[in-house]
């Protein structure tokens, strides 16, 4: 599926799936290479009291994987952050929005695989946002090379993931990164660089995943694309 | 977020509908969904949907300390995660009633009823014992969670493979997937879980009820039975009076719904293995795209493993049975002939799929003379155990004891449960 010889600035292949699961109010699967993430939305709703804010929405996150589960609380924690930034927050005070991710299968680049199943299950919901938001990893290899949305074979301790979200006037901007090991930053900027030019690349993919899913497919609520880079 | 209430006028409706034998989608009341199942491309995951109920399974291992009772036994845990992707009344982290109910029926199913080799897992007694993790994630949860859970669970621990290691009198080493080929667990039988739900105080059964008819139910009777007609598990809710009949007959019903499943799961894993074998590549979940999409396009009773060749499948459905006899012949005179390559696991698959085709040969000859007279049936069972006896002699101890206590009349359909509890004390 994924051609070897991929160039070090190309996407993998991308497929989705939305509205999949019967119970919830918004779900995708995304699927980068063969990394498989399946995201869920239900809310905003009622949730325990401890847990609602007076003023704004509360976010119920969590992120699991059973491939590598140390990082499991620092990607909740930074996939609550980059969603306080795309929700509409103050418009539902008092609520919870719940959000679940699940790596079926992983390949490299989970965590963005995650917001972006989140992000795709976000518009499926149909909960106000401000914009659309994706994720992109990059990771960095002994040489200091950049490798853009990488295998597991390429990944490395060193990678960093940024949330990017659509504006009408800039395009793509960051709006929050996850760093781990150790990032300079000509070569922070450069990866940020990088990334921006995938995230329009990805937001051009969840485009014409929803023209098509709202297109021709009125009998079975589900629609099923795949874009391959040229 | 709470559950929908059930209401007095639906339940009146969805009652009456059983009782008409008209379900709300379109079953009759004997009726199974369609069952789909995936295997991840890293080994020890697996995906199973049941209609609209979606449990995805992970197996991992690791070495740790035996318990002090066990120095010399491997040990089995099984965790449950019933999150808020499954239904929004879950919470995250927390199981609730039901996923307790589910937990300690799928550790009766997976650890209590022996099905592991335990034994095989020790690396030094007292010391290291390898330590499989069974993880069960309910993804989408419409009614019969521990019928699909028991399936994933029972493909993933098929499916998954442990490192070979190699133990020196100072150190053990763990080799890589390079330097050995992974090891199989050690899968004595397959108990699976059939679930039947009991309306008008226990007189009228449904198979597979759905999560809108779970609502409406008086009782469930979760029986869990593997391949050989062994009940490994009896569990009813509510305090419902059921006849000895009642329960005989949704027995009865659940061992050739096992079979069917079991032969699943081995085709599938088979498939799997030659898949990985030959170097090809897994395509795993990425066959979730192209086979799960499709759900309302199912027919009732339908078993569906993505990765295996129609013509396979056809010996699940009810046409083809020919067809389907002659190409798992085939299947197996190709795998008698590579004698290097053969271990363990395939051994017992080849004692599985042989047992398998005999059946199918049987029903065959069935269908054709209306009737037999005995004496050829029991020549032909002896004959089936003589074949099985020899396969399972190269496998371990535990298997050939296994292998005899298996009752000498496998084709025969004359069941008591009476006999079953009998042998089980």
């Amino acid at each position: 599926m994924d051609p070897e010889n991929r160039q070090r600035g190309r996407l993998r292949t991308m497929r989705t799936s939305l509205g999949h699961l019967s119970r919830v109010d918004g779900s995708s699967i995304f699927q980068a290479g063969m990394t498989q993430v399946w995201a869920s939305i239900s809310g905003p709703g009622n949730a325990p009291s401890n847990f609602l804010e007076p003023d704004r929405i509360a976010f119920d996150v969590q992120f699991t994987t059973n491939f590598d589960q140390q990082k499991n609380e620092i990607v909740d924690a930074f996939i609550e952050r980059v969603l306080e930034k795309v929700v509409e927050c103050d418009l539902h005070p008092h609520t919870a929005l719940t959000v679940s991710a699940q790596v079926l299968q992983e390949d490299g680049s989970m965590i963005s695989a995650a917001l972006n199943a989140i992000s795709l299950a976000l518009l499926d919901s149909a909960v106000s946002c401000n914009s659309v938001m994706c994720g992109v990893q990059l990771s960095k290899d002994q040489d200091g090379r950049l490798h853009l949305d990488p295998k597991r074979k390429e990944e490395t301790g060193d990678f960093i993931v940024f949330a990017c979200k659509a504006t009408r006037e800039a395009g793509a901007t960051t709006i929050s990164s996850l760093k781990f090991g150790t990032w300079n930053d000509e070569l922070s900027k450069a990866a940020e660089e990088m990334a921006l030019a995938a995230a329009s690349e990805i937001f051009g993919f969840f485009r014409e995943a929803f023209q098509r899913q709202y297109r021709n497919d009125i009998f079975s609520k589900l629609a099923d694309l795949s874009l391959t880079e040229s | 977020m709470r559950d929908e209430p059930p209401t007095l006028c639906e339940r009146e409706f969805v009652v009456q509908g059983i009782v008409e034998n008209l379900r709300l989608d379109g079953r009759s009341r004997d009726d199974f969904r369609a069952v789909k199942l995936f295997l991840g491309s890293q080994t020890g995951t697996a995906l199973c949907t049941l209609g609209n109920t979606k449990v995805y399974c992970t197996v991992s291992g690791e070495i740790g300390e035996p318990t002090r009772n066990r120095p010399s036994k491997g040990l089995v845990f099984v965790d449950v995660d019933m999150s808020p992707m499954a239904n929004p009344s879950f919470q995250h982290g927390r199981l609730g009633s039901k996923g307790f109910e589910l937990r300690r029926m799928l550790e009766l199913v997976i650890r209590d009823s022996r099905c592991i080799d335990v034994e095989s897992l020790c690396i030094r007694a007292g010391k290291e014992v390898w330590k499989v993790q069974v993880n069960i994630k309910v993804l989408d949860d419409d009614g019969c969670l521990l019928d699909c859970a028991s399936v994933a669970a029972a493909a993933a621990l098929h499916h998954y493979r442990r490192p070979m290691i190699t133990v020196e009198p100072e150190r053990t080493i763990i080799h890589s997937e390079r330097e050995y080929a992974p090891v199989p667990l050690n899968i004595h039988h397959m108990p699976l879980c059939v679930m039947y739900g009991f309306i008008r105080d226990g007189e009228i059964s449904i198979t597979d009820p759905d999560s809108r008819e779970e609502l409406y139910l008086d009782g469930c009777l979760w029986l869990s039975v593997n391949k050989r007609k062994e009940i490994c598990g009896l569990h009813q809710t509510s305090r419902l009076i059921l006849t000895t009949a009642m329960i005989e007959a949704c027995a009865n019903r659940s061992f050739q719904r096992v079979s069917d499943l079991t032969d699943l799961i081995t085709e599938i894993c088979a498939n799997d293995a030659a898949t990985r074998s030959k170097n090809q590549v897994v395509e795993g979940f990425s066959l979730v795209f192209d086979e799960l999409l499709h759900t309302n396009e199912n027919h009732p009773n339908e078993l569906i493993g993505p990765a295996i060749p129609k013509a396979v499948l056809n010996k699940f459905g009810p046409a083809e049975k020919d067809e389907a006899s002659t190409s798992a012949q085939l299947d197996l005179n190709d795998a008698t002939c590579n004698d290097d390559e053969m271990d363990d696991a395939k051994i017992q698959l080849q004692a599985e799929q042989i047992a398998a085709s005999l059946k199918v040969q049987e029903e065959n000859k069935e269908e054709g003379k209306a009737k037999k007279t005995p004496g050829s049936r029991k020549k032909e069972n002896t004959e089936v155990m003589d074949l099985l006896d020899g396969l399972d002699d190269v496998g371990t101890a535990d298997v050939v004891e296994k292998t005899h206590e298996q009752p000498p009349q496998t084709g025969d359909q004359d069941f008591s449960l009476l006999s079953a509890k009998r042998k089980k004390k």
